[in-house]
């Protein structure tokens, strides 16, 4: 998939990225379901990804 | 909790579901008869503080809580309705009134009326008042794990 943004674009979702990563960390603090916990932290680690992506601007070599 | 990450809970666990969308609806009757789900098997949770413990209790969704029953039937001093601004934090992306009934998850006990236990489904608001998740009893109760226990009351006319 290939998306060209706007550099407001790309801003305006790294803020909704971040603001969600905030959130996920919140939730798996707050979990005590060990395989849910596992889940989430999967989840994580994907958004992060896209976050670093987003943030350099530039899509991730595959 | 959000309708993927529920959603990707549900198929870690190979459990079978169908999610329904709907218009906003403000009565739990209307739901259901919206989306064509028996009013009994349409479920709603609700926080409660027990002894200032945070439960969740889930319920058919056209009744309450009484109170009185829930603390008889459980043991406690005192329950209480939670604030939202009390359970607000564990349910971030879900809108109030919209937890499915996983507190489980986030430590907290369930509750299941009695009543849910007469039907072989369960739908209850994923995370949003558009969107339901039909599953089968047994398989809530197999993630869930909720204690039965009898609390559910009819709504008064006025209250409903």
């Amino acid at each position: 998939m290939e998306l060209t943004l706007s550099a407001q674009e790309v801003a305006l979702i790294q803020d909704i990225l971040e603001e969600r990563h905030l959130a996920l960390q919140r939730e798996i603090g707050r979990t005590d379901h060990r395989e849910f916990k596992q889940m989430l932290r999967e989840r994580e680690k994907i958004l992060e990804s896209v976050l670093e992506r987003v943030r350099s601007g530039m899509p991730k070599a595959a | 909790m959000s309708l993927s990450s529920l959603k990707e809970y549900l198929d870690k666990n190979a459990i079978e579901y169908t999610v329904i969308s709907h218009s906003p609806a403000f009565t739990a009757q209307g739901i259901a008869a919206m989306v064509h789900v028996p009013g009994q098997e349409l479920a709603k949770t609700v926080v409660i503080k027990v002894d200032g413990e945070l439960v969740m209790a889930v319920l058919p969704a056209s009744f309450r809580v009484d109170l009185t029953l829930f603390e008889k039937e459980t043991g406690a001093r005192k329950a209480e309705l939670a604030s939202e601004a009390e359970f607000r934090e564990t349910f971030p992306e879900c809108e109030t009134g919209a937890m499915p009934p996983f507190g489980n998850l986030y430590g907290l006990r369930v509750f299941a009326d009695e009543s849910l236990t007469r039907d072989n489904e369960i739908a209850f608001n994923a995370c949003s008042h558009r969107e339901l998740i039909r599953m089968s009893w047994r398989d809530l109760q197999r993630l869930a794990r909720p204690r039965i226990a009898r609390f559910a009351a009819r709504r008064s006319a006025e209250a409903a």
